[in-house]
């Protein structure tokens, strides 16, 4: 530990004006952010556009300039180091490079956190919990992997090659990879949630490995062919997670133990039109199925997160369609799928097959809050502080801020809609985590407002389970579906 | 007792052999020079020993430890210094000592004064402000200050002009008695004055290694006069090294040469020879007609 200590301080006086800077970096941020408002005026607009500035590009770099430059202090790849045949303790080392971020990042955002909520209008220990896993989020998932690219390369002009290298692939890969994302288009959050964490898990396992073969044995062939396969698999794997396991890792998460077993979909031809939807693009035809569900708890409601089709041609082929997608009036849910026009002409007569998979979340205990829409910001139980901003004759937004993330399901209902803005407009976030992942501690966001509202319910609820239901159904004529 | 010792040490870089079962010892208390060509595998076989490259085959051991299991405690006994160390540049000279200093529990401050003082180091300017000479002998200085049993030192006199060598070397001597001092030079004539062991590093292959007394008893120039030029015997002896012939004169190098038996065995395979002249040779001579010898059987 003593060790560890004289290593930091000598960091310390090595990096005293790069600290210097930073620290600023971070305090006018913390100012910034503090005052950001969702109100629109021009005063609001270069506050909130300096601390986006800071929060998405500038403190972010700043971090991994200074991560990099700590490490670098005692360079760990090549063969002619000063330190690597001096009395090191890996341990030591290590120790005090993660202390270095520790102090000089984590300890002033989480100062800036507790600035920022303050000023917001919450109270920094009100959640500990989000506040820690704020901290411990971005240290594992952002600094993390920096140190271990530090640890892998001898100059920051090397880090910012080999991030051009990932962007460069990133682009390539979601161009060779683009047709699956078209073909699944994954329902809401759950998916996204997982993907996250699975890509966050790879990053901090990588980051960790690299990190201690480094230290301990400088196997910087090694630790360079597992950032590569980390990053391969960060590339594909939030790509290539099963949907299934998504859906299945977060009802494990559930300790509720509501009875779903009366909950089921049903195939409704008679459930007359779909709900309007824009043109189906040119050359193909919205073949739009509907799905009733039957058999919800009473005080329960249910919402579809994901929903998959197969259409089968009676040769046994599967029909081939551009995009799936669910949409959820309240009683039937309507499932769109766009098939190729020439295609559709050939087969719209024949029976096919269709096989649905629902991934539905059924939410309960709900809690309503009235709002009238006007004056300052308001408080809202389970929601958080909400503001309405006239943003110009025929333009407003309600915007909504809360500590670290948003509710898990929020219900906000007008008391009038128009043409562009409908009644009711849903908010999901299943995330299992306390704190969304970001610099920010404030998680926003908004909703437009129906022209001439002057008021809105909030609805918040909690999910309650996870199900998932299959239909078949054999004989489908798509003829009577389009439209 | 050997500080180091290495059993078929070998190291690759991809399809490039630069240590090739490598049988070495170094007896506790000795200076042991390391010379050989450029290229011959001097500094890999250091940077081996202080495992800062992993052996591709074999073993070594430092101070009764494998050299792959060198840590902190081997260390803290071992002096390190490197012609193309890459020094913490941003530190002053007097930083540098105070900063090492809790690393060492035998580092002793009055000696470290004196290095200082001794040495003529600059204590308040930042390394990256000295010369080449004066980097290298802050090294020294802050590998000398905890009394290390092993010294190892991998071209320290590269590129340095005489005063800076003598002074190194004066250093060297004056405040390692008792410590085991390896190093690696192409200065042959600074080495002759102060080693007391050599071992010959070529392609990899460590050709010999021994006492200096020994190596400069079974090294000799022979130069034979003839009436004539005579016909070369053949086959050639094998340690007769690199033998030139010009007119009635023919010169070659001894490597095993034995006051009582290489006479006669000059004059049994040269009868016609005028004149036989015997000289011993100094370090580098011996080491360029190895060398030859080595490029000729390549």
């Amino acid at each position: 530990m003593r060790q560890a200590w004289h290593i930091f301080l000598k960091d310390v006086r090595r990096l005293r004006y790069e600290l210097i800077v930073i620290l600023a970096m971070t305090a006018a941020y913390a100012w910034l952010q503090g005052h950001w408002s969702p109100l629109y005026s021009a005063q609001n607009g270069r506050v909130n556009l300096t601390a986006g500035l800071l929060r998405g590009f500038l403190l972010p770099m700043a971090w991994w300039y200074l991560a990099s430059l700590a490490v670098y202090g005692e360079p760990l790849p090549g063969d002619r180091q000063f330190w690597v045949t001096r009395p090191y303790r890996w341990t030591s080392l290590l120790g005090a490079k993660l202390l270095f971020i520790v102090a000089f990042v984590n300890f002033p955002l989480l100062l800036a956190d507790c600035f920022i909520l303050t000023l917001q209008g919450f109270h920094p220990w009100a959640n500990p919990g989000g506040l820690l896993w704020h901290e411990v989020a971005v240290f594992a998932v952002l600094l993390l992997p920096m140190l271990a690219l530090a640890c892998i390369t001898t100059s920051f002009a090397r880090v910012v090659l080999v991030v051009l290298a990932i962007i460069v692939s990133i682009v390539v890969l979601e161009t060779v990879l683009s047709p699956f994302g078209d073909a699944m288009m994954v329902g809401i959050s759950v998916g996204g949630v997982w993907d996250g964490s699975l890509v966050c898990l790879v990053l901090l396992s990588a980051a960790l490995a690299i990190m201690i073969l480094q230290y301990r044995a400088r196997r910087t062939g090694v630790s360079r062919m597992i950032f590569v396969a980390a990053v391969l698999l960060v590339l594909c794997g939030g790509r290539i997670l099963p949907r299934d396991t998504s859906f299945a890792l977060q009802s494990c998460l559930l300790k509720s133990h509501l009875d779903t077993a009366s909950i089921a979909a049903v195939f409704s031809p008679g459930s007359g039109p779909p709900p309007t939807e824009s043109p189906a693009p040119q050359g193909t035809v919205r073949v739009s199925l509907p799905v009733r569900l039957y058999g919800v708890p009473s005080g329960t409601t249910a919402v579809v997160d994901a929903m998959w089709t197969e259409l089968t041609l009676p040769n046994g082929k599967p029909l081939n369609t551009s995009l799936f997608f669910g949409e959820t009036p309240p009683d039937t849910v309507w499932h769109d799928a766009l098939v190729e026009r020439s295609v559709f002409e050939r087969w719209k007569s024949t029976p096919v097959r269709l096989h649905l998979t629902i991934h539905l979340t059924v939410l309960g205990n709900p809690h309503t809050e009235d709002m009238p829409l006007g004056g300052g910001p308001r408080r809202v139980p389970g929601v958080g502080l909400c503001e309405f901003d006239l943003q110009g004759p025929d333009r407003a937004a309600l915007s909504c801020r809360a500590p670290f993330r948003q509710p898990a399901y929020v219900l906000a209902r007008f008391d009038r809609y128009d043409k562009e803005v409908p009644r009711e407009q849903q908010r999901v976030d299943y995330s299992p985590y306390p704190a969304e992942f970001g610099i920010s501690p404030i998680s926003e966001y908004s909703w437009p407002v129906p022209t001439g509202a002057t008021t809105l319910a909030f609805t918040t609820m909690k999910p309650l389970a996870h199900i998932r239901r299959e239909l078949d159904i054999p004989k489908v004529q798509l003829a009577g579906f389009a439209n | 007792m050997s500080v180091v010792r290495t059993r078929e040490l070998s190291k690759s870089f991809r399809h490039t052999h630069a240590v090739e079962k490598l049988n070495l010892e170094i007896p506790e208390g000795s200076i042991f020079a390391l010379v050989g060509p450029n290229g011959a595998g001097k500094t890999t076989t250091i940077k081996t020993l202080m495992n800062i490259l992993r052996p591709s085959a074999g073993t070594a051991e430092v101070l009764g430890t494998n050299s792959r299991r060198l840590g902190a405690a081997e260390f803290s006994q071992i002096g390190y210094v490197s012609e193309n160390q890459e020094l913490p540049l941003w530190m002053t000279v007097d930083y540098l000592m105070s900063w090492l200093r809790p690393f060492y529990p035998d580092w002793d401050n009055a000696w470290a004064e004196e290095l200082l003082r001794q040495l003529d180091l600059p204590r308040g300017r930042r390394l990256q402000e000295l010369s080449r000479g004066m980097r290298i002998k802050a090294a020294l200085a802050s590998s000398l200050a905890y009394h290390p049993k092993l010294i190892v030192l991998d071209e320290p006199f590269a590129g340095l002009d005489s005063l800076v060598r003598d002074e190194l070397i004066e250093a060297l001597l004056e405040r390692c008695a008792g410590a085991t001092v390896m190093i690696s030079s192409h200065d042959l004539a600074e080495i002759e004055t102060f080693a007391s062991h050599i071992g010959y590093l070529d392609d990899g292959c460590l050709r010999f290694s021994e006492e200096m007394s020994s190596l400069a008893a079974r090294f000799r120039e022979i130069e034979i006069t003839f009436d004539e030029p005579p016909p070369l015997p053949t086959p050639w002896p094998q340690g007769w090294l690199d033998p030139t012939q010009s007119a009635a004169v023919l010169r070659f190098v001894d490597a095993q040469f034995n006051a009582d038996s290489t006479p006669a065995e000059i004059r049994q395979a040269f009868p016609s020879a005028r004149a036989v002249s015997i000289n011993p040779m100094p370090l580098r001579a011996i080491f360029v007609s190895l060398a030859k010898s080595a490029r000729k059987a390549a």
